[in-house]
């Protein structure tokens, strides 16, 4: 199967892809799996290895909340002043929109996300949720229950399709999956250049598309018109300043524009939704797969409910070397805790290494734009008077 | 803000006069309304500010173990406990913080305690710790507010991480899953004692420490089966009391006494028949979670006939109750050793899935016999926040009982509107009383 | 027996005279700065005289609302809830749930037998009550009536993403320079409190014959906002007002029998 019509101009076919998660692309490819006899797992955690969904034979979607501003059936069972994504998530659920869904799956990276999948066990909607442990460290310890989790996750997919998930399709769907990465990571690579041929919205497109779609179409849609990208242009007002954005659950591209219209350059981001999703490979080559793939979930750039903030900010630090960024905007969802903490580490770091940062306050659907825009531009404004 | 400025004095020496306050003022005006064990209460928290007080001056190592006590001490760390210090600022305190927190940017959406103890900590109102250990047992908010405080001041810390699963529970013991917390506990001591300068692990000291904590819990069994009388001799503000454990304090021996004295204070008052609900007790309520502390529904809710027999707010209504092992108690037969007894009293209820959330709820009920629930939505806390819809349509469907849900702050007083929230629990009230005729 | 349900809102102050199984007279006062009991008393002797009596005629006075506590001179203090469910099941005797939303609050009770059952109110702000509409209005230059009648002519859908009635005034400003026509603008105004409304609706578990009671049940806009997203229609008392004084007077008159003064 292939994505789009094959007479379409690259243009139009790279626009086809990256607008694979907006409102009313975002379940058309579940949907088309479903018509062939098969599962669809709606997966609200980065951290769930997809390869084991996918050799079991169920297409890992991740579960964008409603993009609108209103979540009457979700406020029911969530406060306002909590996780807005998970509400949005939950809205979608109890509104009928992802009725499709077979099964659900996530960890309990922090309480929004526990209690959000213990409603969802609770109401049996989707008709199964799965909740997997994730330990918020990486050590000796940790790595083997964690090693141990995958393969809870692995019997219980098992459990649930009826399928035996064999070594072969699983290092097989590793496969395919590094090969997503690898992909990713060479659109990623060209956003290195002065001019980068694709803007960050449309890398969050990228990135969000990737999450929604059977992985190999994806792959082979992506490889097709990663020739096109390299030679693509985009008009720029300005080369400078060269922005990293951080931020969590940030699914909406509508965000990313905001900060490249209020005149700067998106080049890397440090999203859960972006660059985290697809950074680091497992390691094929290992006898113990199984392990392989647990080592890389684990170790992949962390999330701020991994206790280990120094090394986040290290590698964010690194990110806007490799970038050539020059400074870091962070886009905090509002009652999502961690970030808020996390900031405090952040600035430390980002001061000593002498990077220009700032960290706002947003909705999760598209809200306050006017708002936002003018405490980017104030933000760029500074990071311009300084270069000068 | 090191060591050396002292500036972490002030919270411990305002606690120390405040408690020597209290009790100048029992000995002068005794109430008979109040219980006499409380002289007790007061020396043992004066004890143990004194001897935070004394540890800080003479650089002795101070800080948090894991959330008991006893292996906190049988380190040779003095406990630092700046969450529940943090509770102690209600009110202009806590609002003077919360100026604080906005201005500088600190987490304000979080749980009302966690924010508060950041600029506490960070300002050195209260002393810094030598050694913090994180852990994910109880919520995303204190363990992230521990990890900002480590990470700020330079602090070694330690994380230590719990599955969401109880495994202690009766008749579920999970050998695995117990030896992940012990592994985890014997490494944090390794780094311990590697990175904090005075502390060495003494295990007959664990072993004690352990000894007097099932003795104070036990007492607290008995205080559960009291609770349940009809009518409930504990006042609102009696059952919101936090259970601090016997070994937060330096001396266990009183703490175990005080905890003896209070539970046969108790035992008199429903041998008498007294009740706290006025003119008589017309119903009964659990109050969930935490509470407008600056203010005092209970008493609008006592003199208007009802009682709150019990708090839900921690772990320790499974103890209480007897439904989770307690210290000392066999694990499938036979004895653990201190650090596995230490692993398993990390299982807190908080960090578990839903269901054990939900069913501590249906037990309370159960036990002490309630008509109703007033589940305080605390701003922040989506670990309880989240998940109260399911609670209150469960016990709908298994006990026929209400409940009540009320959003608010529990230190920060500054929205709080007196009229409304009074009027919220008369309207619940009503309903309860209705639901009860109909009942009957 | 002839009894007497006061209701002190933030706003208004009513007071209802019962007696033979029927409403005999009411009265409405506006509280603005006044203390509570001054008003309640002055709207208590209005409605005694619109009956014809004399206050010393009834024999019990219950009151109820966000004010009744200072309304020292009462015999009961009700709940609103209490009141809410009495009152607007008497004026519609089919009535499942009721929605009274007053200056201050949003109260949803789902009612069995014209007593509660189950309720949900707002919280914390101004997002979800009739001050929300009047923040709303002002930058229309309408006062909340007229907001309801324009909202009735929308042609357009559009959404205010705002949460908070603070951030959604700056936001419909700014719809306002956008030229977004001031009755799509108002119709978003009452589809956000709707959604609001519609969220304690379903808390309470709603499944028909809804009542709206409270000065803004004679909103046009808002009614019609509400019915759209509830998927019924809403019945409104023809005087949606005094739901909670006559609720009051009844409860008066259970509470009363045995007691008379």
């Amino acid at each position: 199967m292939k994505i789009s019509d094959t007479s379409a101009t690259m243009e139009d076919r790279f626009k086809a892809l990256k607008e694979s998660n907006r409102p009313e692309n975002r379940t058309k490819w579940a949907l088309e799996w479903k018509k062939q006899g098969k599962q669809v797992m709606g997966l609200l955690c980065s951290y769930v290895p997809e390869e084991l969904v996918s050799a079991a034979g169920m297409l890992p979607w991740r579960i964008t909340g409603t993009w609108k501003e209103a979540a009457p059936l979700a406020g029911v069972y969530r406060p306002e002043m909590t996780c807005r994504y998970c509400s949005h998530a939950l809205e979608s659920v109890l509104n009928g929109e992802l009725s499709f869904l077979d099964a659900a799956a996530g960890t309990q990276l922090d309480d929004d996300f526990k209690r959000l999948l213990d409603v969802l066990i609770a109401i049996r909607k989707p008709a199964f949720t799965y909740m997997m442990y994730l330990p918020h460290a990486s050590n000796r310890i940790t790595m083997a229950m964690w090693v141990k989790s995958v393969l809870d996750l692995q019997q219980t997919l098992e459990k649930l399709t009826g399928v035996k998930i064999t070594e072969k399709e699983l290092r097989r769907q590793v496969g395919i999956y590094n090969r997503m990465r690898t992909l990713l990571s060479k659109v990623y690579e060209l956003r290195k250049r002065d001019n980068p041929p694709i803007t960050g919205a449309e890398a969050l497109g990228l990135t969000t598309a990737a999450r929604i779609m059977p992985r190999e179409i994806f792959n082979d849609e992506l490889e097709e018109l990663l020739p096109y990208l390299e030679h693509r242009e985009i008009p720029l007002k300005r080369s400078r300043p060269r922005l990293l954005m951080c931020g969590e659950y940030l699914d909406h591209p509508g965000y990313v524009d905001l900060v490249e219209k209020a005149g700067a350059v998106v080049v890397m981001d440090d999203f859960d939704t972006g660059s985290r999703y697809f950074w680091d490979l497992v390691e094929e080559s290992s006898d113990n797969i199984i392990e392989a793939i647990a080592r890389r979930y684990l170790n992949k750039p962390g999330s701020s409910r991994m206790v280990n903030w120094n090394e986040q900010a290290a590698q964010i630090v690194k990110w806007v070397k490799e970038y050539d960024c020059d400074g870091i905007v962070e886009l905090r969802q509002l009652f999502s805790l961690p970030l808020d903490y996390r900031f405090f580490a952040l600035i430390k770091k980002f001061t000593a290494a002498g990077i220009p940062y700032i960290s706002v306050d947003r909705e999760y659907h598209l809200a306050n734009e006017g708002m936002l825009r003018t405490r980017v531009e104030a933000f760029i404004e500074m990071i311009l008077a300084k270069a000068k | 803000m090191s060591n050396s400025s002292l500036s972490g004095l002030a919270y411990l020496e305002y606690e120390v006069a405040r408690c020597n306050r209290r009790m100048q003022r029992i000995k002068d005006n005794p109430d008979p309304s109040k219980p006499k064990s409380n002289v007790l209460l007061y020396e043992l928290e004066r004890d143990f500010r004194m001897e935070q007080l004394e540890a800080y001056k003479a650089g002795k190592p101070f800080g948090l173990g894991t959330q008991t006590g006893p292996l906190t001490r049988s380190l040779g760390l003095v406990p630092w406990d700046a969450v529940p210090a943090a509770d102690r600022t209600h009110g202009k305190e806590a609002t003077r913080y919360f100026d604080i927190i906005r201005r500088e940017g600190m987490p304000e959406h979080t749980c009302d305690r966690c924010s508060i103890l950041i600029p506490m900590v960070l300002r050195g109102d209260f002393p810094r710790p030598s050694f913090l250990a994180t852990t994910n047992y109880e919520c995303i908010p204190i363990f992230m507010a521990n990890l900002i405080v480590a990470n700020l001041l330079d602090i070694p810390s330690f994380h230590i991480d719990r599955h969401f699963k109880n495994y202690k529970a009766k008749g579920k013991e999970d050998d695995e899953l117990l030896k992940y917390m012990t592994d985890q506990l014997g490494e944090m001591i390794e780094y311990v004692e590697a990175h904090v300068p005075g502390c060495k692990y003494n295990e007959d000291m664990e072993i004690e420490w352990q000894h007097y904590e099932r003795l104070y819990v036990q007492q607290a069994q008995k205080l559960w089966k009291l609770k349940a009388a009809i009518p409930c001799p504990l006042s609102g503000r009696e059952s919101f009391r936090e259970f601090r454990p016997s070994s937060l304090y330096p001396d266990p021996v009183k703490a175990v006494e005080y905890m003896r004295q209070y539970v046969e204070e108790v035992g008199e008052r429903v041998d008498k028949g007294l009740g706290v609900a006025q003119p008589e007790e017309r119903l009964r309520l659990l109050w969930s979670v935490a509470g407008p502390f600056y203010a005092d529904p209970f008493s609008y809710l006592e003199n208007m006939g009802v009682a709150i027999p019990a708090a839900e707010m921690t772990i320790y209504n499974g103890w209480f109750s007897g439904r989770e092992s307690i210290w000392g108690d066999p694990w499938k037969g036979r004895k653990l050793s201190p650090l596995e007894e230490e692993a398993r009293q990390m299982d807190f209820v908080w960090g578990r899935a839903g269901e054990a959330w939900v069913q501590t709820h249906i037990d309370t009920c159960r036990d002490l016999h309630l008509d109703g629930i007033v589940y305080f939505i605390q701003w922040g806390c989506p670990v309880t926040s989240a998940l109260g819809k399911i609670v209150a349509d469960t016990v709908e469907a298994q006990l026929s009982i209400p409940t009540l849900f009320i959003e608010g702050r529990m230190l920060e007083s500054s929205i709080y509107d007196e009229k409304d929230f009074n009027s919220k629990l008369k309207d619940f009230v009503d309903i309860c009383l209705e639901r009860k005729k109909s009942h009957a | 027996m002839i009894t007497a349900g006061i209701d002190a809102g933030a706003e208004n102050t009513k007071a209802l005279i019962f007696g033979a199984d029927r409403v005999l007279a009411y009265s409405i006062v506006p509280q603005g700065l006044q203390a509570v009991l001054p008003v309640a008393d002055k709207a208590l002797a209005e409605a005694a005289a619109n009956a014809g009596i004399k206050v010393s005629d009834i024999d019990y006075l219950v009151s109820t609302g966000i004010g009744s506590e200072q309304v020292s001179f009462c015999d009961e203090h009700a709940s609103e809830s209490a009141a809410c469910a009495r009152g607007a099941s008497r004026l519609i005797p089919e009535t499942d749930t009721v929605v009274d939303i007053g200056a201050d609050k949003c109260l949803v009770v789902k009612c069995q037998h014209g007593r509660p059952f189950k309720t949900a109110r707002n919280d914390r702000c101004a997002a979800g009550t009739s001050r929300f509409l009047r923040i709303a209005a002002k930058p229309l230059g309408v006062d909340v009536r007229e907001m309801g009648r324009l909202a009735l002519r929308s042609q357009m859908e559009i959404e205010i993403d705002s949460v908070c009635a603070v951030f959604a005034e700056s936001e419909i400003i700014s719809l306002i320079h956008q030229k977004k026509h001031p009755e799509d603008i108002a119709r978003a105004v009452f589809k956000g409190l709707a959604s609001r409304i519609y969220t304690l609706l379903v808390k309470v578990g709603f499944e028909k014959s809804l009542v709206m009671v409270g000065g803004v049940a004679r909103n046009e806009g808002l009614v019609r906002a509400l019915e759209e997203k509830a998927g019924c229609s809403i019945m409104i008392p023809e005087e949606p007002m005094i739901a909670g004084a006559l609720g009051a007077a009844l409860i008066a008159c259970e509470k009363g029998m045995g007691k008379k003064k």
